[in-house]
């Protein structure tokens, strides 16, 4: 049971109030009475005997008039109740072996008074005896006086009626002493007791007032220093906190940066290499096809002379009926189906042609793409780029992806072309298999200002909110582990930025996805 | 021892043995039943009867006639003429009578009587306070009390 230093106060105020009214009202008025009884039952006595001497002295001179003088001294008394003059007789037995004693009474003041013939001290009265060393009558002489104790009973009643207005005037003053105790002790304790607890919940604004000059304003002084001091050490620990974690997300900001630049390094050092290898092939398979191309059209053209010339053989023979003497030319006619031979000569032809131009403009797309000079800034097409990528995306979409372009006319952007190939591919890649079986990619190009605009909108998934704010982060990817690294969209947004441009995505669920990429058209010279 | 010393021892002796002689005398004179009352001259009549006597000495009376109060003179009872008196007037022992006076003197209601040890002394008290009476053993002496004849006699 937790008992507080305010109830503390109160028992002990209580205690000495109770043990000083217990003391007050109990206890001393008693201990009073009984001295008071005790000195009356002295006095009574001292009377008796006073009263008793005088009279012995009196009836031994035969001073009569002394004996009445002694009495006065008793008669006088206003407290007296009754005084007997006694004689006080032997009577013994029959056999005269035993005897008692007898009292008879010779006088009684007042002679009025109705009291019994044996009388002895009870609440009212006080009875006192003290013989005569003489003879009275036949006998020793003996006064008794009987004296009323209501004057005793009304001290003993104005004590306590004293005692019991000290006692509430304790009580009042102990009440007030318990009031001002609690009002210097308890409830600044209790205040500080409060204010501590909000400290410990944190709140370090607290402060006691207490201006008294003892122990408990020297408390809410420390309490007060400790609070400033806890107060001070907090603001300095927050700040070293804040510093910590500045310099820790700047670490962290560091460690991603480096790993993007690594990962940035290597990508561009695969795409560089890449880039090599495939200018080093585009160059490689450009001039054996460059052969095809070129020899096409002159094939076409020879191979249209020979039928040309075959045309005029045949309606030479015909004009001069020589179909017998070429009967055998017939024969092989016949026999090559010579028609159908030709029809396969030209699709050939136009198939050779048609595979040489495919592959011109491969080849074209893996230069353009590879860009040797990627690291050059210069001003490049992007429609160009775009198609660039396309072709080398071709694989991925074709039969299942139909391509919606609409190149508006842009003008040539400064830019490292190889870089914004790289984000178009990472782009266009994302849309492709974003579609996971048909559908249609928007492609769309359009100035705006001094900037120029690549819409790429898909048909596929799309991806909810959460996605979309995490799919910039690095190594944040949706594919499954080992088929994404989670840097392509990140890599691209590092490139588009410094182009100084901006990437905008716009995705609903199951609906698709758009990338909005914005480039301005020229960059500043730094 | 001196002759002057031997002289003064048979003073004393003389002076004893008159004492001793007078003392018998008196008492045989009182025992004789002769005791006389006296009065002052104010206030005490100059005849009683002896019950009269009686209801003064027994505190039964506290005026003269003539409104003055009574004053009781008693030769004490523990000399033999007291123990006369009490035999007499009281019919009490000595011890009785002093019982009796102080039992009245306690009481308060009545005047205490004055008690001597001589009866000159006595006679001399009766001279001068009015309405005072005692009971002597002889005639007085002196001119200014008188005595009391009780039931006409002057002793009884």
């Amino acid at each position: 049971m937790q008992i507080t230093l305010k109830t503390k106060i109160w028992l002990t105020v209580l205690t000495i109030v109770l043990m000083f009214s217990y003391f007050i009202l109990v206890y001393f008025p008693s201990r009073q009475e009984e001295y008071l009884l005790k000195n009356y039952n002295n006095e009574v006595q001292n009377l008796a005997n006073t009263v008793a001497v005088g009279v012995e002295i009196a009836i031994n001179e035969q001073n009569f008039r002394g004996i009445t003088k002694e009495i006065e001294i008793v008669k006088n008394d206003t407290r007296l109740s009754i005084v007997r003059l006694l004689e006080e007789d032997s009577l013994w037995n029959k056999d005269h072996t035993k005897f008692t004693m007898h009292d008879s009474i010779l006088r009684t003041f007042p002679e009025n008074a109705s009291l019994p013939d044996k009388i002895s001290s009870n609440d009212s009265m006080i009875v006192k005896r003290a013989s005569l060393n003489t003879k009275i009558m036949n006998g020793n002489g003996a006064i008794l006086v009987g004296f009323k104790t209501n004057a005793i009973t009304e001290s003993i009643k104005r004590i306590r009626m004293i005692s019991l207005v000290v006692s509430g005037a304790v009580c009042v003053v102990a009440i007030l002493i318990g009031f001002w105790l609690s009002r210097n002790i308890s409830i600044p304790v209790l205040e500080l007791r409060e204010a501590a607890r909000r400290v410990g919940e944190g709140d370090l604004s607290q402060k006691v007032k207490n201006n008294s000059r003892d122990e408990i304003g020297e408390l809410a002084k420390a309490f007060n220093k400790m609070v400033d001091d806890l107060s001070r050490a907090r603001q300095e620990l927050s700040q070293a906190n804040l510093n910590l974690a500045t310099t820790n997300e700047t670490l962290n900001k560091t460690v991603e940066d480096l790993k993007a630049a690594q990962e940035q390094l290597i990508q561009a050092e695969k795409m560089a290499s890449l880039g090599q290898l495939t200018a080093g092939i585009a160059h490689e398979i450009n001039n054996p096809i460059n052969f095809v191309s070129a020899n096409i059209q002159p094939l076409k053209d020879d191979m249209a002379d020979i039928l040309n010339l075959a045309t005029c053989y045949e309606k030479v023979i015909k004009e001069k009926n020589l179909e017998k003497e070429f009967a055998g030319i017939g024969a092989l006619r016949e026999k090559y189906n010579i028609e159908i031979t030709l029809k396969e000569v030209n699709d050939l032809l136009k198939g050779i042609e048609e595979g040489a131009k495919r592959t011109s403009e491969i080849v074209k797309g893996l230069r353009n793409f590879s860009r040797l000079d990627q690291n050059v800034f210069r001003r490049a097409n992007l429609n160009e780029s775009l198609e660039s990528t396309l072709v080398l995306l071709h694989s991925a979409y074709k039969n299942r992806i139909e391509i919606e372009k609409e190149y508006g006319r842009i003008p040539e952007v400064d830019c490292y072309p190889g870089q914004i190939n790289q984000v178009f591919m990472n782009i266009l890649s994302n849309a492709i298999q974003a579609i996971p079986a048909e559908g249609t990619i928007f492609i769309k190009t359009w100035q705006e200002k001094n900037t120029v605009k690549i819409s790429v909108k898909d048909t596929g998934t799309g991806m909810n909110e959460v996605v979309r704010k995490k799919i910039f982060d690095p190594f944040f990817t949706t594919k499954e582990i080992g088929k994404g690294t989670g840097l392509g969209l990140s890599i691209s947004y590092g490139i588009v930025q410094k182009h100084n441009g901006d990437i905008e995505v716009f995705s609903t669920p199951g609906k698709g996805t758009e990338f909005i990429i914005t480039i301005p058209i020229e960059q500043e010279t730094t | 021892m001196n002759v002057s010393k031997i002289f003064r021892q048979a003073a004393i002796g003389r002076y004893l043995s008159i004492c001793v002689l007078l003392s018998v005398c008196l008492l045989t004179k009182a025992q004789d039943g002769s005791l006389t009352v006296i009065g002052n001259l104010k206030g005490v009549p100059a005849e009683m009867k002896m019950a009269e006597l009686k209801s003064v000495f027994m505190a039964e009376r506290q005026r003269w006639n003539d409104g003055t109060k009574v004053t009781i003179a008693m030769i004490k009872s523990t000399t033999p003429l007291g123990k006369i008196i009490s035999q007499r007037i009281y019919s009490m022992s000595g011890d009785e009578v002093r019982g009796f006076w102080a039992g009245i003197s306690f009481a308060g209601k009545f005047e205490s009587p004055v008690t001597f040890n001589t009866v000159s002394e006595l006679e001399n008290f009766v001279s001068q306070n009015p309405g005072a009476i005692a009971i002597l053993d002889k005639a007085p002496e002196s001119p200014e009390v008188r005595t009391v004849l009780i039931d006409g006699k002057k002793a009884f």
